[in-house]
């Protein structure tokens, strides 16, 4: 639909935009990033014929933009600068059948059927019909960036260029109007190029992206290969790191600030970990790297409290996490820095130790009941309970991810290698049984002092949360199996 | 076409010395020193011919009593119609300055000319003049420059704005009075006089009185002399109606009225002959009487604006234009051919 | 649609109405029987068709040109406080009427003032439009205001250098630059009415292109306008309307100012309907103060500039406070 071809250009002598190749299909979308200075807005003037180009070609539909008239060109295409002040003002209506002007030639250019239907479509598209006759001065910048992408669409042109759409418009506006445009780019084969400040927003939206680096093209590709740690941080001068988006497979980027995370003055030890008849409470003052299957705050993120609550062996919900939200704000938790399990098992039991370096120890807490212990190997086709088996280890140290990971994997062997010792057996097959139904796991890590790269079972760390999580864990059993001997004897 | 030309320079000058104004300031300082020097000798070397009347002392038209301890040697005159009295009385010899708009006699070509309603002091006060006749019409824009020129030591006398012949006649004999030509005043006073009795003796046969109107600038914007002006006055001596008569002062009239008022006679007094037949030639006014008549005539403006010697000229001047039959034929287009000849 | 309509036939009837009054009030009473009768009465008859008449459509000529070109000046730049004088096009037509005047010049008989001061226009115009070009290729509009306010103080001054250096002829200069329609006559019509349809044709050319520049040339060039050709046809439309609305009556103020304005609050922004009810609220606007002008004092007569501005400026004030009000409740 567009190709653009060598193209190099600019205000002046020395051309902003250099040699910049790239095509872009019908229906796609394509994102232009890049820092500022770097050509992006450049590049689009040139696309869209504001700007004549020193050499190269810009091409929209098999013809150069230099074969079309004004008028044939704005049926094309049809552009979307940046949000800009105006003296007068004009209804929604006026705005958006103005979009109708490349379509209307001759002397009195009658107002076709054709254009009715085409601005009526706009406005629909964009939500703005019921502002038909509303002045467009008296409208919030998001309401009124509608009415422009209005304008743009009565064009009818198979071609949009967007510069920065989203610019002053708060996250709601931008989400509806980027949804928008995606779903014409989806549905109708609306071909778009954006320039796009945002990253995140670029790869969330587009199809392709391209990033511009002092008018040059630095990468063009799926989010996927463009939106690298390395290639932004050079691009950009900036410090980010890359992930994924937690809900979809694209990538994103966040700022590393120059400070990094506030500083623990003292290691986590122990006796931090405050223990009562209706929970656990490890209060870390400020918030550390934890990945876990706890209730609320499931999965990888930076907590400062964590809290494992007592329910009722009968306990039952049906939204267990609403439930829990409901009471960590009644016990006044941080709703977004604490992460919160349950367990049926009595808190005061809990057993807590360290283990390793005594300055820096790896902290283990554990709770158990072992009432629905379950062979893995066997296990599927039981009820729900409230987790039994809970697992807590602190480390005072750096993880990486992949530490992190393996030191999950090691406190679960070394679990299944308590209940092993203990002779736990699965009540329905009679097998030994290598955890109960619902055991939730949390590792934390201080991510301060010590790098550990690697936490498996031969590691340093590995063989401190192994040792220490098997230990914890036994005595746990034991102290559930006295408790439930002692009720049983109660009970009779 | 000298007039034109003039102009043309005036604009080239104006644009020169906006352009040059600084080393202009330094420039003309030396030689007024030098001329100092050189009129103080004069006026001890003349002391001989004074008349016998002076010193004379004389009130002028702010109030101000000047006294002349001598008769005036060298004379800057303000006012064209103060000039016209100057000459007229013999005294023109003694005049080293006039006013930019003098045209009136024709040796005033060759005087020294000081600006018009604004005028340059740095230049009079170089004449040295004995006296300074200046004119109460130009007090308004001009009063700080008089001032000025008091300041400086000159003798400044302001001549009253004579509204009638009969103040006319005593500011002639004022002017005589302050420089010595008092005999010779009298007698262009007497002049004067005897032209005026001339005229209203004549304008007694005059049986029905004609409707005037008199255009001092032309269309689109025609102003005409209402009551209080001179012209109301010379209309009423040759018992002519002026038809702008119910207005006071100076009015742009709406032609429809004066088409309305249906004037026998259009005076126009501006222009050349062209301006004539530019009345002609105006839409809607055929249907007023002196056009039909072809009664549109042109007077000079100056004589009877001019409050001098030559305003009984003018009186006989509107007189004729009006009543041809009566006073003879108008002489002002004649005038005009001539003023023409002797500018080209 | 409805609204459309009503605007156009209150407009119509309010022009109109404007016309009736200038034709039948004067300073003389006229029997309006002389309109179809016209030998009842020849002194009647000749100061209704041949003063009274012709005024009158001059100043609706006059009022509907200024009017006209000031709503399409005030649309192409943007700028709300524009007018057709914005660009120095005023100045230049002055100076060759007041050069007419001063130098005394009679090349073409009576229309040597007219010519002159519509060649002074155009003059200006090419030399605003070629200086700007030369200091900005791309034809900003700021560069046009600039240039046209350094080429408009210049001219002024050539003004003020005339009327200080002229004597007898001052009254006209100043009477002319005071602006009036009176005693022009029909022959001055002839000669204006083909200027002003091609300045009227020109913009009227244009009103959807000023409806898109409104949102910028860059909006305006997307939308698929070419820029720069629309940019010489408004500037050059205006400055026909204006020169020869100048030429034939002086400057009058606050028509082309005022005028745009209040048809924009009464009826909208769009040009489509702008610049024809602006042209004609022109039209009306100046029958009636020109009618004011000649009755009010009758049989004096005032320079119709001095009515204009004298309404002009309080009506002016208002909007602007209507405006100001409005921007300040919107944003409490």
């Amino acid at each position: 639909m567009l190709e653009v071809r060598e193209l190099t250009g600019g205000y002046g002598d020395s051309p902003v935009v250099r040699s910049v190749s790239f095509e872009v299909g019908k229906g796609e979308m394509l994102g232009i990033l890049g820092p500022n200075g770097s050509g992006k807005s450049t590049l689009l003037k040139m696309l869209s014929g504001l700007l004549p180009a020193d050499s190269g070609t810009v091409t929209v539909a098999g013809k150069t933009v230099r074969e079309y008239s004004r008028k044939e060109f704005a049926r094309q295409v049809a552009v979307l600068p940046q949000l800009q002040a105006d003296t007068f003002s004009h209804s929604v209506f006026e705005t958006v059948a103005l979009g109708r002007y490349p379509h209307q030639s001759g002397l009195f250019s009658a107002w076709s059927e054709r254009d009715e239907r085409a601005v009526a479509d706009a406005m629909d598209k964009m939500g703005v019909t019921r502002y038909r006759d509303t002045q467009i001065e008296f409208m919030s910048g998001g309401e009124r960036q509608r009415v422009f992408v209005a304008q743009a669409l009565a064009q009818e042109a198979p071609v949009l260029l967007l510069d920065e759409p989203t610019n002053h418009l708060d996250i709601a506006h931008q989400q509806q109007l980027l949804d928008t445009i995606r779903l014409q780019a989806t549905e109708n084969g609306l071909t778009v190029v954006s320039v796009f400040h945002d990253i995140n927003l670029a790869s969330l939206y587009c199809d392709r992206l391209l990033l511009l680096d002092r008018g040059e093209v630095a990468a063009i590709g799926t989010p996927d290969a463009v939106v690298d740690e390395a290639k932004i941080n050079a691009v950009y001068s900036a410090r980010v790191k890359a992930g994924m988006h937690p809900e979809i497979p694209k990538p994103q980027i966040t700022l590393l600030p120059g400070e990094g995370p506030p500083e623990r003055k003292r290691a986590v030890k122990k006796e931090d970990i405050k223990v009562s008849g209706q929970f656990v409470h490890l209060d870390a003052e400020v918030p550390v790297k934890a990945i876990s299957s706890a209730v609320h705050q499931a999965g990888a993120g930076w907590f400062r409290h964590f809290v494992n609550r007592h329910v009722d062996a009968g306990y039952r919900s049906d939204d267990a996490t609403a439930e829990m939200r409901d009471w960590l704000s009644g016990n006044g938790f941080p709703l977004s820095q604490t992460a919160a399990m349950m367990t049926a098992a009595m808190t005061e039991d809990a057993v807590i130790g360290e283990y390793g370096t005594p300055d820096a120890p790896v902290v283990v807490c554990v709770t158990a009941g072992v009432g629905n212990a379950v062979d893995a190997s066997i296990g599927a086709g039981r009820e729900m309970y409230a987790g039994t088996i809970n697992t807590w280890v602190i480390v005072n140290g750096h993880l990486t991810d992949e530490a992190l990971i393996q030191g999950m994997v090691t406190a679960t062997e070394a679990k299944t290698k308590a209940m092993h010792a203990e002779e736990v057996l699965d009540p329905l097959t009679g097998t030994v049984a290598t955890g109960t139904s619902t055991d939730s796991l949390l590792i934390a890590a201080t991510q301060t002092g010590v790098r550990y790269p690697y936490a498996g079972t031969v590691t340093e760390l590995g063989g401190a949360i192994g040792r220490g999580v098997y230990e914890c864990t036994v005595r746990a059993i034991r102290k559930y199996r006295v408790r439930k001997s002692a009720a049983e004897r109660d009970g009779q | 076409m000298s007039k034109k030309w003039i102009k043309w320079m005036a604009v080239f000058l104006a644009a020169l010395l906006l352009t040059a104004c600084g080393s202009n300031g330094n420039k003309a300082d030396e030689p007024q020193m030098k001329q100092e020097e050189g009129t103080a000798d004069q006026q001890d070397g003349d002391k001989s011919g004074e008349q016998a009347t002076f010193p004379v002392t004389e009130t002028d038209a702010v109030g101000n009593e000047i006294t002349l301890e001598q008769a005036p040697e060298t004379i800057v005159s303000m006012m064209p119609s103060n000039t016209e009295i100057l000459f007229g009385i013999g005294a023109g010899d003694k005049v080293v300055g006039v006013n930019d708009y003098d045209d009136y006699p024709e040796e005033v070509q060759d005087i020294e000319k000081i600006g018009g309603l604004e005028f340059n002091v740095e230049k009079i006060i170089g004449l040295h003049p004995d006296v300074v006749f200046a004119h109460e019409s130009g007090l308004g824009t001009g009063e700080e420059g008089l001032q000025q020129l008091r300041d400086a030591g000159l003798t400044v006398f302001v001549v009253k704005n004579a509204t009638n012949f009969e103040e006319t006649y005593s500011t002639i004999n004022q002017i005589g009075k302050l420089t010595g030509h008092e005999t010779e005043a009298d007698e262009v006073v007497e002049g004067m006089k005897a032209k005026v009795a001339e005229i209203e003796e004549k304008a007694k046969e005059v049986k029905d009185e004609k409707k005037v109107f008199v255009e001092t600038s032309p269309a689109p914007e025609i102003y005409a002399p209402g009551a209080g002006t001179f012209m109301q006055q010379f209309l009423d001596m040759i018992h002519a109606e002026n038809v702008a008569g119910d207005q006071e002062g100076w009015v742009m009239m709406d032609p429809e009225e004066i088409v309305n008022r249906n004037p026998d006679v259009i005076m126009v007094m501006y222009g050349d002959d062209s301006a004539v037949d530019a009345v002609y030639d105006r839409e809607g006014f055929d249907a007023i009487a002196a056009i039909k008549d072809k009664q549109v005539v042109r007077v000079d403006e100056n004589t009877t604006s001019r409050t001098g010697p030559r305003l009984a000229e003018g009186l006989e001047a509107v007189a004729k234009a009006v009543y041809p039959d009566i006073f003879g034929e108008s002489q002002a287009d004649d005038q005009a051919e001539d003023e023409d000849d002797q500018a080209a | 649609m409805n609204k459309r309509l009503f605007a156009y036939i209150v407009t119509t009837a309010v022009l109109l109405a404007a016309i009736w009054l200038g034709v039948s009030i004067g300073t003389v009473r006229v029997p309006l029987r002389v309109l179809w009768d016209p030998a009842a009465d020849e002194t009647a008859s000749n100061i209704l068709w041949k003063i009274r008449m012709p005024r009158v459509v001059l100043a609706g000529l006059v009022g509907g040109s200024l009017a006209m070109a000031g709503a399409a000046f005030q649309g192409l730049l943007k700028n709300p406080l524009a007018d057709p004088y914005t660009l120095g096009v005023s100045s230049g037509a002055s100076v060759g009427a007041v050069a007419t005047l001063f130098f005394g010049l009679g090349l073409f008989g009576s229309y040597t003032l007219p010519v002159f001061s519509m060649a002074g226009a155009m003059a200006v115009l090419l030399l605003v439009i070629g200086f700007s070009r030369a200091v900005d290729r791309s034809l900003k509009m700021e560069t046009i205001i600039l240039t046209g306010v350094i080429f408009g103080s210049f001219l002024g001054s050539l003004l003020s250098l005339m009327i200080a250096l002229t004597g007898e002829e001052l009254r006209q200069i100043i009477g002319w630059l005071l602006g009036s329609v009176s005693m022009r006559g029909w022959k001055y019509i002839w000669m204006v009415w083909p200027f002003m349809f091609i300045g009227a044709l020109m913009l009227w050319l244009c009103r959807r292109e000023l409806n898109a520049m409104l949102f910028g040339e860059e909006r305006a060039h997307h939308l698929g306008v070419d820029v720069k050709k629309r940019k010489w046809m408004i500037l050059g439309g205006g400055s026909i309307l204006t020169g020869s609305a100048v030429a034939v009556s002086g400057t009058i103020g606050f028509v082309g100012l005022v005028v745009p304005h209040m048809t924009r609050i009464l009826w909208g922004t769009d040009h489509r309907h702008l610049l024809p009810l602006s042209l004609m609220n022109g039209a009306s606007l100046l029958i009636l103060c020109d009618l004011i002008a000649r009755t009010i004092i009758s049989p004096t007569e005032l320079p119709v500039g001095v009515i204009t501005s004298f309404i002009g400026a309080p009506v002016f004030a208002f909007i602007f406070y209507r405006q100001r009000r409005k921007g300040a409740l919107r944003h409490a």
